[in-house]
């Protein structure tokens, strides 16, 4: 990117972070909303809607292990059907976090600093309802471990020429090192939690969680080389997972599922439905806790162009669906094309249409990716979409395979709809006591870039520049670290706020 | 308890400590051990209250102040009986008539239990195979609805009461010579029952016998004695369809029902098997049907026209006039509205030359047919030649009844004189031997009523069902398969049947209810048919004859001689003066054609569940009976399948759901027999709508001028394919079906077009013209030479001998041209496999477990459908298999002779194998479908040992029956430690060119006894070493099922596949499936194909 064209686009580009604001402010604003007594009653009635839904899920399980599988919708043929709609749909939720923590971070794309945590919170509480599912939709879920290849004495392995197989290394790989990263991402602001909490229960809670988290140069450096580090292996997982998903389909036989364009249309689908997520999250959120300074219409507007690029690339995957049926003169494939669009589930795929391309091209419109109202209600229509999108793939694909004769229709029955709403539930439920108990937004790294606002301002004043793009400029090592005179959580900053007596707060640093 | 035992005053009588405490927990007993009180699965012990009442009976124990436990010794076999190795079954010959039609049986038992049925290849009835109901006939025996205990006036009696009161009754009806003794029995089909009855009539020379059978209920004979004169009434009639070149069937479903489907689908599909005439060119045998509703002889035949009774019997009429028979068409027949183009070609079609008297033509007529088409079609089988080669008529010598009512020949006036008398009050003694006329007798005919009315009425039967309800006596019947007896088949074959299993009840025969009668109550059921075989044998030696007799199934020679029949002079009068079939129908009224059910019959086995789930051949439909209308007339009264509607006739009234089906001709609906049994058991009753009402005496198959209204209200049916889904376009692209004509076959005999067409779709495409021609060459080439396989990104397998092992390659060939859609292997297989019953809502939900299942296609247009053509689908045995890759555990796994195998107890239950399986015929267990084994244990003494109980969670699938085939190895093995043969056995071929291998081809042109079909099919199974047969296989009666091993030269199955007509169904996934088909080929006659165009056009 060159530096000149950008520095005339700036000037029309809101900042990523709201002019005016101190480092002191930033920690205040952030910290507060954790470490405040107060809980407000739209917390409580979120939580205890998600608690529901999380007690729905317990009594779904809870009957399914005691009836079997029956008890959905499932037959032959579709014997996949609400589940694996579900996990997959989960999956891809979980995709945008990784995307915008680690890549975006490779790609020093400053702006992902306000959203990266609770995405990343949200990839990893989506990944863990989604991997409810693929246990829950066994035959015999209490035999789940012959999945994994440990040594028995019965000398058998699991079959690696299966995609399940595959998938079952996949998805824990992809849990395992978003929980690392999200973690890893924490710790400072644990730290920080730890140095601001009043109550004895929160600074121990806090403090062991920071892991002795002093500040020193020392920490800050090997932070963020595990951090980058991180962020380069998590970065091959976002591209992996979906792509392994898809073989689920992919490697199958079964018109409507056998196409080699899946991968690529997968994981820009998921994507696209894990940035509709951090909408559906990020815009509530900042109303209620007035956080539009740190999630500007900025990232707003990045996010929703990442967005439209995604959903293009999935618009054109159903475009390349129907090119090949036709191309390839198939009539299993042909007939399962046309028949998603003039058979039984014909609605859901018009809806899936509307929902995914013909909606979202409003996002053309820098004035609808500025307004979160729009962006919100489209967010929550691209959810939809793609759920219909997998619930396509998965049950309309299966209903109607090679033999006629053996043609069924799939209706979900209760319990269908009690694991997905119940997942939905816990993810909520999750994502509620994340937001009250974790900093939603990482706080050093915000500091970070008061700093960097700062020191161009600086700049700009100097050289009677406007503002040069944020992520040019390199990072400043100097001022950073001051062992033994920082607030050891508050990394950073260079200023101690003037309420903060050196060190308070923490343990003192051992020289 | 003991405080209730002191509580009492007085004196009390009582039978145990518990009754007279009246204890919950011995309430509890009661309603378990009393089934009448246990009417519903439901309600039956769950495993908490088993241990409740478990819990119960210790405390209750405790009541004689001793906890001792109980010493029971188990004792094993001191000396082991000569025959039994423990693990390997025995069978047995024996023989039964579930659905009224003999059948010889070898049953297999594995130590003392019976477990499968197969048919005796001595039985010329049923040629080493069986229908369905013979082979669902093994799950009534473990019934645990059967009758258990005799009833007096539905409270629980002892047998030993009942003798007593029997014993009583005959001492009443000694004084009175028996006068008002009365027995209603079904069609008697066993020699020592007639004599019993006999001699009864002679002790009580007023006693009447009356028979009763709602199927067979006499028009047939009165057809005789219209055509022949009344000497005749009481022949049988048996067709020979092997010697028929050109068969005409009236309304006959000769393949699917009648007396001997089993022998007959085999005798016709010999016909289509393609043996050659003189001129070395391929021939068939040629079907013509004209029916009144949809058949599975209809859907076999090469033309087949679908009228109206009435029009069914103008046709019989203008072809007999054509034929030269003299008669006089009557006035006032309506138009047949059959073409005349048809009428001809079917007229010199039977009048054909033919090169020698070995084959002629036939025309047959189904039973139920008013009597008048019936005696036109055995006088057109005189004019035409047919009499005394393809017909044959028989004497039925050991079923005279000396005690037949004579003026009553007619069940349905049987019964009604029966009930008249009983009305009347003239009837002090009633005994019921099997039969259920209160839920089966005609409509005008009160027979429940009447019953009321005999002080002493007694039924004999299996279960306690409506009639026994209503009857003072109940007495349970032993189950065929727990008694001796014996039976004869149509054309006087008789068979002795003998038990597998001491009786699981304390059950009654009617031998012994006979006997109690006569006063030899000392003589068991036993003595009885060896000492009336003893008379009849002749034989010096009868012990030896009797263990021959035993040992093979039949009594040698007991078959009748055909007899000469000629028409009676006054036929042309007598004709016109037999009764019409009716009116035309009214334009605003339908047509009801009633017929009995393909799977419960006339409702005996409405408590089979395995019949219960048994998709009907046509309709797909389990658990209920349908109205068939056609799909014009539905949508003309604006109905859809599962409509509920109102049929009206007479003021009388049956409510039945609505099925739209393709074939069924308009104005006409059809009703089958057997369903909303109010009694039948957990499983039959209130199970589906009752249509007994609607039958009239006057109209027991036919009603005319019936109202229909639509009720507004639906039912849910559960079908297993959804016919209405399918476009016949999609079905000829995908090239499931592949169908030809006998001429095409002859113009290209080795590369016939229509079995491999290549893809129309890809020459569509411009770009692709060159590849598509290439494509359908090399497919066609490569599914005919096995030659080049498509190459495949997975490691290939080797089933190749080597030079020292052989190496086992299995597969299977299906003749779809054979398959006649009759559903026994179906059946075989559930019952060989130990797959569970699902019931109505699953099967509703699409989880059938059938591990074979019978697809239906039908090709032309909606009215005018030909077929269906039926593809049986068990699991293709891929050797390229999807469903093996993908599974993560390897469940599912590959073996060296190339069977797919399933590790249940490896199988997690991802259900991806069944995704992938392109065929769909892998099955899971959604739920715990076996769980009623362990409730009701009975059921455990049906389960073949050799094959795993599947749990909740797991999936499954048709194995190519592993365990026979395992089986079968381990007794090669040992016979080659001796001289015997290494290696499993294969039936060889006999014939001379590829797909002659069945005996059809070498016994077409020859002529050849009942038996000879038998006997062919014996020397298969000694062909080479122990040979191996799946169940399907070996049940199937037109035998369209071939397996074997293609490593073994000339073995059946090798030429089968290397015939022209092989083909792999979706064989362009190169999944290189083990299961192939061979394409079906109809004979029109040339003169009608443009016609049949035309229509389907």
């Amino acid at each position: 990117m060159s530096h000149q064209p950008e520095k005339s686009r700036d000037i029309h580009r809101p900042p990523v972070l709201r002019p005016g604001h101190s480092l002191q402010s930033v920690t205040e604003k952030i910290s507060t909303i954790v470490l405040t007594k107060h809980t407000s009653r739209g917390w409580w009635l979120g939580f205890i809607l998600g608690f529901a839904g999380v007690m729905l899920l317990l009594l779904g399980i809870t009957y399914l292990f005691i009836a079997g599988i029956g008890i959905w919708g499932l037959n032959v043929p579709v014997a996949w059907g609400f589940a694996i709609v579900n996990f997959v749909w989960w999956i891809g939720i979980g995709h945008a976090g990784t995307l915008i923590s680690a890549i975006l971070l490779l790609l020093k794309q400053q702006w992902r600093t306000s959203i990266n945590r609770f995405a990343e919170a949200m990839t990893i509480f989506a990944v863990a309802c989604a991997g409810l599912f693929p246990l829950l939709h066994l035959g015999r879920p209490q035999f789940f471990y012959f999945l994994v290849p440990y040594p028995s004495t019965t000398g058998v392995w699991p079959q690696f020429r299966s995609p399940l197989m595959w998938d079952f290394f996949a998805v824990a790989t992809y849990f395992t090192v978003s929980l690392l990263f999200w973690y890893m991402g924490l710790i400072p602001d644990f730290a920080t939690l730890r140095d601001r909490a009043h109550r004895w229960g929160a600074k121990v809670t806090y403090g062991i969680l920071a892991m002795g988290w002093r500040g020193s140069s020392r920490h800050w450096r090997r932070y963020q080389d595990a951090y980058l580090l991180l962020a380069g292996l998590a970065t091959p997982l976002v591209v992996s997972v979906h792509t392994i998903v898809s073989f689920d389909f992919a490697v199958g036989i079964v018109p409507g599922w056998h196409e080699t364009i899946f991968p690529p249309y997968f994981v820009a689908g998921a994507i696209y439905s894990g940035f509709a997520m951090v909408f559906t999250l990020a815009i509530p959120l900042r109303a209620a806790y007035g956080l539009q300074d740190f999630i500007t219409d900025r990232h707003l507007d990045n996010s929703a162009k990442v967005m439209l690029a995604s959903g293009l690339i999935v618009a054109y995957g159903y475009l390349m669906e129907g090119f090949m049926a036709w191309y390839s003169g198939h009539a299993f494939e042909t007939y399962v094309f046309t028949n998603r669009f003039t058979g039984p589930y014909a609605p859901a795929y018009w809806a899936l249409i509307i929902c995914n391309i013909v909606i979202p091209q409003a996002l053309w419109f820098r004035k609808i990716r500025r307004t979160p109202i729009t962006l919100f209600f489209i967010s929550l229509v691209i959810n939809v979409g793609m759920w219909l999108e997998r619930f396509i793939i998965v049950v309309v694909s299966l209903h109607r395979d090679h033999l006629p004769s053996s043609w069924d229709n799939y209706s979900p029955t209760f319990w269908d709809w009690a694991l997905f709403l119940g997942t939905i539930g816990l993810f909520t439920s999750l994502l509620f006591l994340f937001i009250r108990f974790l900093p939603m937004i990482s706080i050093a790294e915000m500091r970070e870039l008061v700093e960097e606002h700062e020191q161009h301002a600086e700049q700009a004043h100097a050289s009677g520049q406007s503002n040069p793009p944020l992520h040019d400029r390199p990072v400043t090592e100097e001022g950073r670290t001051q062992p033994g005179t920082e607030s050891p959580g508050e990394g950073p900053p260079p200023e101690r706020p003037p309420d903060q007596p050196p060190g308070g707060g923490g343990p003192p640093e051992s020289p | 308890m003991g405080k209730q035992l002191r509580g009492r005053r007085g004196k009390q009588w009582w039978r145990s400590l518990e009754e007279l405490a009246g204890s919950e927990a011995f309430q509890e007993y009661l309603s378990q051990q009393f089934p009448q009180q246990l009417a519903l699965l439901s309600q039956s012990p769950t495993r908490r209250q088993f241990l409740q009442l478990m819990g119960a009976s210790l405390a209750l124990a405790g009541l004689s102040g001793c906890t001792e436990e109980p010493a029971e010794a188990i004792i094993p076999y001191v000396q082991t009986p000569a025959e039994i190795v423990p693990g390997r079954p025995l069978y047995y010959a024996t023989a039964a008539a579930p659905a009224g039609h003999v059948l010889g049986l070898l049953v297999e038992s594995h130590e003392g239990r019976p477990t499968k049925i197969e048919g005796n290849p001595d039985h010329p009835a049923s040629r080493g195979a069986t229908d369905a109901f013979t082979q669902a006939f093994i799950l009534g025996l473990y019934d645990p609805d059967r009758s258990q205990t005799p009833y007096r006036r539905n409270q629980i009696a002892s047998s030993r009461n009942f003798a007593e009161n029997l014993a009583a009754q005959r001492e009443a009806l000694r004084q009175t010579q028996g006068a008002g003794l009365r027995i209603l029995t079904e069609p008697i089909l066993s020699p020592t029952l007639a004599d019993q009855l006999n001699r009864l009539a002679e002790a009580f020379p007023e006693m009447r016998l009356h028979v009763w059978d709602p199927i067979r209920c006499g028009l047939r004979e009165t057809a005789m004695e219209l055509a022949f004169g009344p000497d005749a009434a009481g022949l049988a009639t048996a067709y020979r369809f092997d010697r028929a070149d050109v068969v005409l069937s009236l309304d006959a479903d000769f393949l699917a029902s009648g007396l001997y489907p089993v022998r007959y689908a085999d005798e016709f599909m010999q016909g289509r098997r393609f043996p050659k005439d003189q001129a070395g060119r391929w021939t068939m045998n040629r079907l013509y049907a004209v029916q009144t509703t949809a058949s599975l002889t209809g859907a076999k035949a090469d033309h087949c026209l679908s009228r109206h009774v009435t029009q069914l019997e103008a046709f019989a009429f203008d072809l007999a006039e054509q034929l030269g028979v003299e008669i006089q068409r009557p006035q006032g027949l309506p138009d047949s509205e059959v073409p005349q183009r048809w009428l001809q070609a079917v007229v010199e079609d039977l009048q054909r030359e033919r090169a020698g008297d070995e084959q002629a033509p036939l025309i047959i007529a189904g039973d139920h047919l008013p009597p008048r088409i019936q005696a036109l079609a055995a006088a057109m089988n005189q004019q035409i030649g047919a009499t005394g080669t393809t017909v044959n008529y028989y004497q039925q010598p050991h079923r005279e009844l000396a005690a037949a009512d004579g003026d009553n020949r007619s069940p349905v006036e049987s019964l009604r004189a029966l009930v008249e008398a009983m009305n009347g009050g003239e009837v002090q003694t009633l005994l019921i031997l099997g039969g259920n006329p209160v839920y089966d007798a005609p409509a005008d005919i009160d027979f429940a009523a009447a019953l009321a009315k005999v002080p002493f009425s007694c039924h004999l039967s299996l279960y306690r069902d409506e009639t026994s309800r209503l009857c003072s006596w109940q007495v349970p019947l032993n189950h065929s398969l727990e008694s001796w007896s014996d039976l004869v088949a149509e054309d006087g074959t008789a068979s002795i049947v003998q038990p597998l299993i001491e009786p699981l009840y304390d059950g009654w025969t009617a031998h012994r209810l006979l006997a109690h009668l006569l006063d030899e109550s000392d003589r068991t059921d036993y003595d009885l048919v060896r000492d009336y075989w003893r008379e009849q044998s002749g034989a010096d030696d009868f012990e030896r004859w009797w263990f021959e007799t035993l040992h093979r199934g039949t009594v040698q020679d007991s078959a009748a001689s055909p007899e000469e029949l000629s028409l009676r002079g006054d036929f042309a009068t007598a004709l016109s003066e037999a009764q019409a079939a009716g009116n035309a129908a009214a334009a605003d009224a339908f047509e009801v054609v009633i017929r009995p059910d393909p799977s419960v019959w006339d409702g005996r086995f409405a408590n089979n569940a395995w019949l219960q789930e048994l998709p009907k051949p046509l309709t797909k439909l389990t658990w209920d009976t349908a109205a068939l209308i056609s799909p014009e007339d539905a949508r003309a009264a604006g109905l859809t399948t599962g409509d509920l509607v109102e049929l009206t006739a007479d003021s009388r009234t049956v409510q039945v759901p609505i099925m739209v089906m393709p074939a069924q001709p308009r104005r006409t609906i059809t009703l089958t027999l057997g369903y909303g049994r109010r009694h039948a058991g957990r499983v039959g009753s209130r199970q589906g709508f009752n249509v007994y009402p609607l039958r009239s005496s006057d109209a027991m198959w036919f009603v005319h001028g019936v109202q229909l209204r639509k009720l507004g209200s639906r039912y849910p049916l559960s079908t297993t394919v959804h016919h209405h889904l399918i476009d016949p376009k999609e079905i000829e692209e995908r090239h499931i079906i592949r169908e030809g004509t006998l001429e095409e076959l002859n113009a290209h005999p080795q590369h016939p077009s229509f079995v491999h067409p290549g893809h129309p779709t890809w020459e569509s495409r411009p770009w692709q013209r060159g590849r598509a021609n290439g494509e359908a060459n090399s497919n066609g080439g490569e599914e005919h030479n096995h030659g080049q396989p498509q190459p495949s990104a997975y490691p290939e397998w080797n089933y190749e001998n080597d030079e020292d092992q052989h190496r086992y390659k299995w597969a299977m060939v299906i003749d779809q041209n054979a398959c006649t859609g009759c559903n026994a292997c179906v059946v075989a297989c559930q019952a060989e496999n130990n797959i569970p019953v699902v019931g109505k809502e699953e099967v509703g939900r699409g989880r059938e477990m059938h591990w074979i299942r019978i697809d239906a296609y039908y090709s032309g247009d909606e009215a005018n459908p030909l077929g269906p053509n039926f593809q049986p689908l068990p699991c293709m045995h891929c050797e390229n298999a999807p469903c093996e890759v993908v599974c993560p555990v390897a469940a599912t796994s590959h073996s060296e002779e190339g069977l797919n195998e399933m590790t249940y107890n490896r199988c997690v239950g991802t259900r991806y194998c069944s995704n992938n399986c392109p065929y769909k015929v892998r099955r899971f267990n959604y739920f715990n479908y076996t769980g009623n084994l362990r409730e009701l244990p009975v059921l455990q003494l049906l389960q073949n040992p050799d094959v795993t109980i599947r749990t909740r969670g797991v999936m499954e699938k048709c194995t190519y029956c592993v365990q026979r085939l395992n089986a079968a190895r381990i007794e090669a093995k040992m016979a080659s430690l001796g001289d015997g043969p290494a290696t499993i056995g294969q039936p060889a071929s006999g014939g001379d060119q590829p797909g002659g291998a069945r005996d059809g081809n070498a016994n077409a042109n020859q002529p050849n006894g009942a038996n000879q079909g038998g006997t062919q099919h014996q020397a298969q199974h000694a062909a080479n070493g122990p040979a191996v047969q799946t169940a399907c296989q070996q049940v199937c009666p037109a035998r369209a099922i071939t397996f074997g091993d293609l490593n073994t030269p000339g073995s059946e199955v090798s030429q089968m596949r290397n015939h022209p007509l092989n083909y792999e169904l979706l064989g362009e996934l190169n999944t290189r499936p083990r299961t192939t088909y061979w394409a079906i080929v109809r004979n029109p006659n040339p003169k009608l194909i443009d016609e049949q165009n035309e229509q389907s056009s």
